[in-house]
């Protein structure tokens, strides 16, 4: 979590303040980059063993530096794909302000959502879930929010300490509630 | 065998500058929101040209 009294978006109103923003846990990054690691390895344990049979052939040469090429194009396009899920990881945050909760979901390239999903008046009931064994070893998991409108419901998933997350959103918006009743 | 490298160099080469165009793109467009951004900008660059000079370094060998 991170915690700045800077304007982030252009649309913020005045007085509105950041309180907190959430990003999902850090393990899902390692996750994911775990998946790519696999997938890097796969073809270094594979091409070893075609090689050898193919060098058995003495009518087929390979030079030594195609697999410095294969192996640096590879290395190549996972680094490209490294970098793309961590940057819609790191992208995808939520900002709680002192006003109302911002969803930004940047799903791949060149998809990037930004809802406000409601105001922290509007706020029924929050409820926190860990699930998993991992979940519940690291802290992690889903925040979810009832709002009094229309049914209206949001997910935050994944994300680290949601019990701590609850206690932002619920002091916010206490705080908004008294601020409210001043000012009447 | 060099025609097929030179073919594999130039495949890397235009999927990198798609992933290059889109993530450049992402981390200019919305740095001042993230500023690892401008930690990961350099990484990124350095591991691309690292590994395209290793495609040409393993082709001017042959």
């Amino acid at each position: 979590m991170v915690h700045s009294k800077k304007p982030l978006l252009p649309d913020f109103k005045q007085n509105e303040q950041v309180v907190a923003i959430i990003r999902r846990h850090w393990f899902v990054l390692v996750r994911d980059i775990l998946g790519l690691a696999v997938l890097y390895a796969i073809p270094f344990l594979i091409v070893p063993f075609v090689l050898t049979a193919i060098a058995q052939n003495p009518a087929v040469q390979i030079p030594g530096s195609a697999g410095l090429v294969l192996g640096s194009l590879w290395s190549l396009l996972l680094w490209n794909m490294l970098f793309a899920k961590w940057t819609d990881y790191y992208y995808d945050i939520w900002i709680i302000t002192n006003q109302r909760i911002i969803d930004i979901d940047q799903k791949g390239f060149f998809h990037r959502d930004i809802a406000t999903l409601f105001d922290l008046g509007h706020i029924q009931d929050v409820k926190t879930v860990l699930s998993g064994v991992v979940g519940n070893i690291l802290n992690f998991g889903l925040l979810q929010v009832q709002t009094a409108a229309a049914h209206k419901e949001f997910f935050m998933s994944d994300i680290a300490n949601p019990g701590k997350v609850e206690k932002i959103i619920r002091k916010t918006q206490h705080e908004l509630y008294l601020q409210n009743q001043k000012n009447k | 065998m060099e025609f097929i490298l030179w073919a594999v160099f130039w495949l890397g080469l235009v999927i990198t500058a798609g992933y290059a165009f889109a993530l450049v793109y992402h981390w200019l467009r919305y740095g001042h929101m993230y500023p690892a951004v401008w930690v990961a900008l350099p990484v990124y660059a350095i591991g691309v040209f690292l590994f395209i000079g290793a495609m040409l370094g393993g082709i001017s060998t042959l």
